[in-house]
């Protein structure tokens, strides 16, 4: 081998070894910020595809959230005295509910009563307050369409704000109950609350989603944390619901995970007893 | 002359080569760190706990205080707005350029930087590094000039430049704006309610002052306790195979893994004491220290949702965090919803953690505390006579522990000083 030679390949292995460690000194942080978290959920996405668990694509988007303290309106509180409004129905206020029916049937399509009923909803003289309710397709079905009371831009998933309506038979509405949430009070400012994608891979990792299942659907909204003896004041806190279907079995489980700390929500909430601080 | 250079150019083109490869070795050598990132480990492993908060998410800035034309400075308070979140958002979106130092050891430039007009200064509440400040905001600044950060003064007159504070020295660096408006930062009003503040210079730290009396409301907590043989458990596990002892000692427990690990708890006041031998040749860096403890805090299993970094000490070798609420940090003897970490140069790493955190606020009646100007406290304190002890001073809230009541706890807005190295409720003080 002549010096020539040699000289060539010294040349060669140090601008290899130029080009590379500057390479790493100049890119490094571009590197270490594309090492993030959202990559760790795309490989548990890919594991859920191989144990066949199939789901539209999830969203990554971080949204914010509240806490939110409420209660359930009571006699002689706003809905009961909103319904001296109301017409052509027969209604009474018992145990914090609205139960009206009214006058004429109202007859709707079974599949989409909401292109009916969102007129009405929107009378004041039809039902008290039916602004601030949402039409809700998961939690209606044949015989009843529910709409939801609306909290910070989200449906209220509790009974304690919700307007159900009973169809008949003859694909008719007979009537409805409500109920209300007042005195609404955010406790806490925004927070970060876990990505939708999050949520459910977090239930996969968990083992709460079976092998050959469906994810049919992933939605936010607001369920009920706590519930205090202080004025009947409850806590309510962002919570993905997810809905899953077994392939073999049809069935279909709902979950919830508090969309705050990645927990799943208790079947009822806790009590808490604020009397020693209430004062 | 040139002809020679023809004949040799192989032999000069690879002299070049050498000489850029000997340049590049050098720079590595001289910044080790610069290859050390601080990692997110979020989520991985067996024994750590689901965290969504990142090390951004922890060492954050908590105040927002606007300057207006006029010189008029407000901090921002918000009960509903997370600005400190939607300041962060933006700032992440920015790309930040070259860095030059403006001025050093000057307490009356440093004072105008502090007060610069038309801008929104966010702060820290201690010191943090270069590296931690690109953690958080995506960045790549320079970390061998800027070392420490106390504040990010962030100009709204259309100036391509932020100014980054750091207390010690009364240093000012400018940071271009290569990307970004700052402009756009100017935030709607609604759900903001300003509070009159200043900012001062005493004993060699940038303070700020309130200037009117104001009021900040009481707030209520449900108290959310970790599970000791979680806790235990997560801090006495390790790779190597080591069995834990437990021993009962009244109303303290001990566990000891037989050699290096030591565990004290505290039944009846729910602290935990833990200690780690780890030898001479594993004692962090102190340049590593903010990524080594918030590694150390996920390891814990502890909810960080509210835990914010709140003081360094110990020559950057301790680090305090504590639970904050709306801005300000929550502050309790016992150490309730916060931690203490400790790494000494000899090898041995102390925490000081409590079981005890707040997660759930509870609706309360609205009640309001009204809270006296700064002037009128450090007033009181001087015709006390404890001013010459008093170090420092801020405003938060009051956990008081109680041993009964281990489920709900009202927390109190007060203004704590620092006496004797310890924060404490002033009115403590007067009596």
């Amino acid at each position: 081998m002549n010096f020539k030679r040699i000289q060539w390949i010294f040349l060669f292995a140090f601008l290899v070894f130029d080009l590379v460690v500057a390479g790493s000194l100049f890119f490094q942080n571009r590197f270490t910020i594309s090492n993030s978290n959202p990559n760790r959920q795309e490989m548990v996405l890919k594991e859920m595809k191989v144990d066949e668990i199939s789901c539209k694509p999830l969203s990554n988007q971080q949204k914010l959230g509240y806490y939110i303290a409420g209660s359930r309106s009571g006699e002689n509180d706003k809905l009961d005295s909103q319904t001296s409004k109301l017409h052509d129905q027969n209604y009474r206020f018992s145990s914090n509910t609205l139960v009206s029916t009214f006058d004429n049937p109202i007859k709707v399509d079974r599949h989409h009563p909401e292109q009916r009923l969102n007129r009405l909803v929107k009378n004041a003289h039809s039902i008290a307050l039916g602004k601030e309710y949402h039409y809700d397709a998961q939690l209606s079905d044949y015989n009843t369409a529910v709409y939801t009371q609306r909290l910070a831009h989200q449906a209220l998933d509790s009974t304690d704000g919700q307007l159900r309506f009973r169809i008949n038979s003859n694909g008719a509405v007979t009537g409805y109950t409500q109920t209300y949430l007042e005195n609404r009070r955010i406790l806490r400012p925004e927070a970060p609350i876990i990505s939708q994608q999050h949520a459910v891979t977090w239930l996969y990792k968990h083992n709460l989603i079976p092998n050959n299942s469906q994810v049919r659907w992933a939605k936010l909204t607001y369920t009920k944390l706590l519930v205090t003896n202080s004025h009947d004041q409850n806590v309510y806190v962002p919570t993905w619901v997810v809905e899953v279907r077994t392939k073999n079995a049809d069935t279909v489980q709902h979950l919830r995970v508090n969309a705050f700390n990645s927990t799943i929500m208790k079947s009822s909430p806790d009590n808490v007893n604020m009397s020693s601080i209430d004062k | 002359m040139i002809k020679k250079l023809r004949a040799n150019w192989l032999s000069i083109a690879l002299a070049v080569v050498v000489l850029i490869s000997f340049i590049l070795s050098a720079i590595i050598w001289t910044n080790p760190f610069q290859y050390d990132h601080p990692r997110r480990e979020n989520g991985t492993g067996a024994s750590q706990q689901q965290t969504t908060q990142s090390i951004g998410d922890v060492y954050l800035p908590t105040t927002i205080v606007k300057t207006n034309g006029d010189n008029n400075q407000q901090l921002l308070y918000s009960q509903r707005k997370n600005l400190i979140y939607h300041a962060k958002k933006a700032m992440t979106g920015w790309q930040l350029g070259g860095t030059s130092t403006v001025k050093t050891n000057n307490s009356d430039v440093y004072l105008s930087y502090l007060r610069h007009r038309n801008s929104l200064m966010l702060s820290y509440p201690d010191d943090i590094s270069g590296t931690v400040f690109n953690e958080t905001f995506k960045q790549s600044i320079d970390t061998n000039r800027v070392k420490k950060i106390n504040h990010i003064v962030i100009p709204l007159n259309g100036t391509k430049a932020i100014y980054l504070l750091s207390d010690s020295h009364y240093a000012i660096y400018r940071v271009r704006i290569t990307k970004g408006s700052p402009e756009s930062m100017v935030t709607s009003k609604r759900g903001v309610k300003p509070i009159s503040v200043d900012h001062r210079i005493v004993n060699g730290h940038a303070v700020m002052i309130y200037l009117h009396s104001f009021t900040l409301p009481r707030l209520a907590y449900q108290i959310s306790d970790q599970k000791i043989n979680n806790l235990s458990a997560n801090l006495m596990s390790t790779n190597q195979h080591t069995n834990t002892t437990t021993h009962q000692d009244g109303n303290r427990t001990v566990y000891t893994d037989g050699t290096n690990r030591h565990l004290v708890y505290d039944a009846t006041r729910g602290t935990v004491d833990y200690e780690n031998d780890v030898g001479r040749s594993d004692v962090v860096e102190t340049s590593q220290i903010y990524s080594h403890f918030y590694r150390a805090l996920v390891k814990t299993g502890m909810p960080l949702n509210n835990i914010r970094f709140d003081e360094v000490s110990n020559g950057g070798r301790t680090i305090t965090y504590r639970s904050y609420v709306e801005g300000f940090p929550i502050i309790n003897d016992n150490n309730y919803g916060g931690a203490k970490l400790r790494a000494n140069q000899r090898g041995t790493e102390h925490y000081l953690l409590s079981l005890y955190t707040v997660q759930v606020p509870l609706p309360l009646d609205g009640s309001t505390v009204k809270l006296p100007s700064t002037a009128s406290v450090l007033n009181q304190l001087h015709e006390n006579g404890h001013f010459k002890n008093v170090t420092n001073l801020r405003v938060g809230y009051e956990w008081k522990s109680d041993s009964e009541n281990h489920q709900t706890v009202k927390i109190e807005p007060t203004y704590f000083v620092k006496y004797r190295g310890r924060w404490i409720n002033y009115t403590a003080l007067l009596k």
